[in-house]
């Protein structure tokens, strides 16, 4: 069966598809002939040019890697699979599919499958069910629509604890390392902490599941011989072991891998030794969850990391002459403006450059996250009185302390100290 | 893995013609719509025409086709960018204003509806008419400012920089054109110019360098209602090269995208860049104007293209707003200046740089270059002793040694040459002509047979075709030296087919092969080396008197005869010429 997974950002360049890989990998050691392609902010690709892709790939099951921001262009891609290929079956999946209500997939006509569980162990059983042809069962791991409209969920399909027993994207040349700048590396899934912020604890039972140090390095040798050697780690929780990211370092050394790697840890597991061995296997750039500075504000988050640990930790690491990216956010519960101005000065104060990964955002809610799920006590009041059932609040809220306008003005005064200034949109 | 069609357009200028009819004005419209699938599914279309002020409903009927195309084609956003011309007394013309914004309504809800950005934006381009208050286009400006549709501004004529400055700080993108008159036409100039620039940033920022950031623009097309042609790129449209006409592209519309033309694409771009400072200053934009200017000068020097280069170098200069940035550009000058053998423009642009360069060692080290390639090895090594006591980790050390060894060798100072080829040799770099110049300093020390041993080592080592040749003519002379004739000849014999140019091979070989009886062949390498040089009097001395020894005594005469003629003071010529016509007389 031909299987087309498609990658869509559109306000964000285009990205190695690692998890659409993972997804991918799975279906083509199943036999299945897969394509994964990627479209972002300045792909350049025209309607009658995909209309072309889909007739000559006649894919009969065609899948997206869902989020919030991109859902909208799905619905419109889907559209015109759809009349293109009537008959191809189309699935979601990702974090806004994982946890989306079934309403959600009862307001998307043209979308099939909603995945519930993890990539690799539903998407076969979705590909078993369409070749099948039958349209009025449930299917393990999803939500689906059925022949007569209906919305059917399956029942859950239980994760591989291991990790190693999925196999690789890069390994099985489902992605292509040379055709990327940078190559997105996936070692873990999971994170055992309980930000209530964070939709990742729901998605993944709050367990931390991985890959053993050998498959990871087994994957940087691939893809360090055949890119160009610099690595992302998307990671939830990249350094949830100390041992275990010293032993993927010291492995890195001893093949020479020559490798520059962005990776995000946690402040309270940086020590100078760490950070020296992280320096030599290539580490170029640390990134920590700040959230906030303000002590009205991270006790109420869980997090359970104070800010001035943060800070020791950024010192260390920019004198060791790391780059250092600190994600912070605003209009969170408890947090009025001046709290909000005081991450910012804490960011600046601790020597930050504000771009990028560092420039603050607006708290976004998503299905699944504690607030999301009860945000009238975590004292966010909604915009509008609904939202479609397929997309969550976002950032479509003000809060009992900050107001829109607030907002505004905290995300302008992080706009203004910001050094890459955001993107232009004029003539 | 990503999709990337570089055939797809992904800018559109419509260049309309305001006196159409309303039956041509719809004709065209007609035209454009079957190409709309054919474009990138995020494209700007910029709408360009003499419309009097106030009149745009030619654009308006316009932005409703594109917004027709959308609503039935979700995937899609379009920014439309209409030249909105404004006159001297028209003040706002809101209500025609608001009438163009109301086709964006539908978008703006539906993004509202679904937490996402409007497919379909209206970025209007204010282009008042001559004489038109500034307070006129300011008030459109916000106008549109504050209706979500960034305006840009058109300001003309030689004080256009300076209400641009005056209006600083709002968020506006200030098309400056010096020519007043120049309508349509100088908008379009203007668009080019800023497309092959953003394009340019762009690249620069993604870490493109080198003949890279030469490449071809993101795709553009040019569509010309007055002359119903299409064209390729801004570049085709100036020097009218259609692409064919929409009559002939319109039906299938897919005859919009396609290759590019690509050899006209680094002068189109170092052009385009190269008129636009006034609007990077007016825009606040010197600092990505210098790291444009700078990386195209990096990737001229680097094609050897370095008029170009200076050009670039020259302007990230102007815009520089520190000295570090200022003495950057001035260094690739000088080493542009360097590389076409300007010597005196190279000295000055560097020595202007060492004044404010982070790195002064390095701006040492490239002007010591400077006078090596002017053969004032004295002043060069000044220099080079400068840049090593800087300690700068930017000086190539294998170069610096080479350098400083090579301009003693050069005024005779062997012993002084010798720590530095030491210090390179220690790197374990290019040893090849390392001992090359080993052996020079044993040659000029008269020490032949290790100059002999560096030379046959040097040998061993690899040295490039171009250094083969010296190799093996100083091996060759060193064995002449040590009375090794025999020896020397199949040695300066190679040494000829490396350097058949070389006279001195020739005159060597010569003296080997009489030195070893061997006369004829004496004879061919002194005529070969009058082949290179008729005016080389000892080699006719020479030829001359190896005729002599083979009895080709008339020809040994004319020979020494002519030696004279040229150089009357080779002496055993004379006295050779003197025994030659005694025995005759």
């Amino acid at each position: 069966m031909n299987v087309l997974l498609i990658d869509l950002s559109p306000f964000t360049e285009a990205v190695t598809p690692v998890s659409l890989g993972c997804v991918g990998a799975a279906l083509a050691g199943s036999g299945h002939d897969v394509k994964v392609i990627s479209i972002g902010q300045s792909s350049t690709v025209s309607l009658s040019g995909l209309q072309r892709r889909l007739e000559e790939f006649q894919p009969a099951l065609v899948g997206f890697g869902t989020y919030q921001r991109n859902l909208p262009h799905i619905i419109a891609l889907a559209r015109l699979i759809k009349e293109r290929l009537p008959r191809a079956s189309i699935v979601l999946g990702g974090p806004q599919a994982s946890l989306m209500p079934d309403e959600g997939l009862a307001a998307l006509p043209d979308i099939d499958f909603l995945c519930r569980g993890e990539g690799e162990a539903v998407i076969e059983v979705v590909a078993e069910a369409v070749l099948s042809g039958d349209a009025d069962h449930a299917v393990p791991g999803t939500t689906r629509r059925t022949s007569d409209g209906g919305i059917l969920t399956g029942p859950s399909i239980e994760p591989a604890r291991d990790l190693d027993r999925y196999p690789s994207p890069w390994l099985s040349g489902i992605l292509d390392p040379a055709a990327t700048s940078e190559s997105i590396m996936l070692a873990s899934r999971g994170c055992p902490h309980s930000c209530v912020f964070c939709y990742t604890p729901a998605a993944f039972d709050r367990r931390i599941r991985y890959s053993s140090i050998d498959r990871v390095l087994e994957e940087i040798t691939y893809v360090a011989e055949r890119g160009t050697g610099r690595l992302w780690f998307a990671d939830p929780n990249f350094s949830f072991s100390e041992k275990r990211v010293i032993g993927i370092l010291e492995g890195i050394l001893s093949r020479n891998l020559e490798v520059e790697m962005w990776v995000e840890t946690r402040a309270d597991m940086l020590t100078p030794e760490l950070i020296r061995l992280m320096k030599r296997a290539g580490v170029y750039l640390v990134a920590m969850g700040l959230e906030s500075a303000s002590p009205n504000v991270y006790p109420g988050l869980n997090k359970s990391l104070q800010p001035e640990e943060i800070r020791e930790a950024v010192g260390l690491a920019l004198n060791a002459g790391l780059d250092v990216e600190l994600f912070s956010q605003f209009a969170l519960p408890n947090e009025g403006l001046e709290d909000a101005i005081s991450t910012l000065k804490f960011v600046k104060d601790c020597g930050v450059k504000i771009q990028g990964n560092s420039n603050a955002q607006q708290m976004q809610l998503y299905f699944g996250s504690e607030i999301c799920g009860d945000s009238a006590r975590y004292g966010v009041i909604p915009l509008r009185e609904s939202f479609p059932p397929y997309l969550s609040m976002g950032t479509e809220f003000e809060t009992r302390w900050m107001s829109k306008r607030e907002i505004g003005e905290i995300k302008e005064a992080w706009r203004a100290e910001s050094l890459d200034g955001g993107k232009r949109v004029v003539s | 893995m990503q999709m990337v069609d570089h055939h797809i357009p992904e800018k559109v200028v419509l260049h309309i013609d305001h006196a159409a009819s309303p039956e041509h004005r719809k004709a065209f419209i007609e035209r454009i719509e079957p190409i709309l699938p054919h474009l990138n599914w995020r494209t700007h279309f910029f709408i360009v025409g003499e419309d009097p002020p106030g009149e745009m409903e030619f654009a308006r009927q316009i932005i409703q086709a594109l917004a027709r195309f959308l609503a039935s084609n979700p995937l899609v956003s379009f920014y439309v960018h209409p030249v909105i011309r404004i006159g001297p007394s028209d003040g706002t013309d809101s209500a025609r204003w608001e009438e163009m914004l109301a086709e964006v309504r539908p978008f703006q809800q539906q993004a509202y509806e679904q937490q996402t950005e409007a497919r379909l934006l209206i970025l209007p381009i204010i282009d008042p008419a001559a004489g038109t208050a500034d307070r006129y286009w300011m008030e459109a400006a916000q106008f549109f400012l504050e209706r979500v549709a960034k305006p840009s501004i058109v300001l003309r004529g030689s004080a256009a920089s300076e209400r641009a400055r005056r209006a600083a700080g709002r968020e506006i993108r200030f098309y400056i054109e010096p020519d007043e008159q120049s309508g349509a036409r100088g908008l379009i100039r203007q668009l080019w110019m800023n497309s092959a620039f953003e394009d340019l940033l762009e690249r620069v920022r993604a870490g493109v360098t080198g003949g890279d950031l030469l490449s071809p623009c993101r795709t553009h097309r040019m569509i010309d209602q007055c002359s119903d042609q299409v064209y390729s790129c801004f570049h085709d449209w100036s020097i009218d090269r259609p692409l064919g006409t929409l009559e002939e592209i319109s039906p299938s519309g897919a005859g919009i995208a396609g290759e590019c033309r690509q050899e006209a694409c680094a002068g189109c771009i170092s052009r385009s860049l190269c008129s636009m400072a006034d609007s990077l200053i007016a825009n606040d934009r010197r600092a990505e104007g210098r790291k444009v200017h700078f990386e195209l000068a990096l990737a001229f020097s680097a094609s050897g293209q370095h008029r170009e280069a200076i050009e670039h170098a020259a302007r990230a200069g102007d815009l520089a707003s520190i000295d570090s940035d200022r003495a950057g550009a001035l260094i690739i000058q000088g080493l542009c200046h360097l590389d076409l053998r300007e010597f005196d423009e190279a000295e000055r642009t560097l020595q202007e740089a060492a004044g404010g360069a982070e790195d002064p060692g390095l701006v040492s080290f490239h002007r010591g270059r400077v006078q090596f390639e002017w053969r004032d090895y004295i002043e060069a090594l000044e220099r080079f002793e400068e840049a090593l006591a800087s300690g700068s980790e930017a000086v190539p050390r294998v170069d610096l040694y080479y350098y400083m060894a090579v301009s003693h060798v050069h005024i005779l100072e062997y012993r002084e040459a010798r720590p530095y080829l030491e210090r390179w040799s220690q790197t374990g770099e290019r040893r090849a002509p390392m001992l090359y110049y080993r052996g020079l300093c044993d040659i000029g020390e008269e020490q032949f047979e290790s100059a002999l041993a560096a030379l046959q080592a040097s040998e061993k080592a690899g040295p490039t075709r171009q250094e083969m040749g010296n190799v093996l003519f100083y091996s060759g002379y060193c064995l002449k030296e040590l009375s090794r004739y025999a020896e020397a000849i199949p040695v300066l014999k190679r040494a000829a087919e490396f350097d058949p140019g070389e006279i001195a091979v020739f005159n060597l070989l010569g003296f080997c092969f009489y030195k070893s009886g061997r006369y004829a062949e004496a004879v061919g390498s002194f005529e070969r080396a009058i082949g290179l040089d008729p005016r080389s009097a000892i080699d006719y001395a020479n030829l001359a008197r190896n005729l002599r020894e083979l009895g080709r005594t008339d020809q040994a005469i004319a020979m020494y005869r002519k030696a004279l003629s040229l150089d009357p003071n080779i002496g055993f010529a004379r006295d050779q010429l003197q025994q030659l016509t005694d025995r005759s007389d």
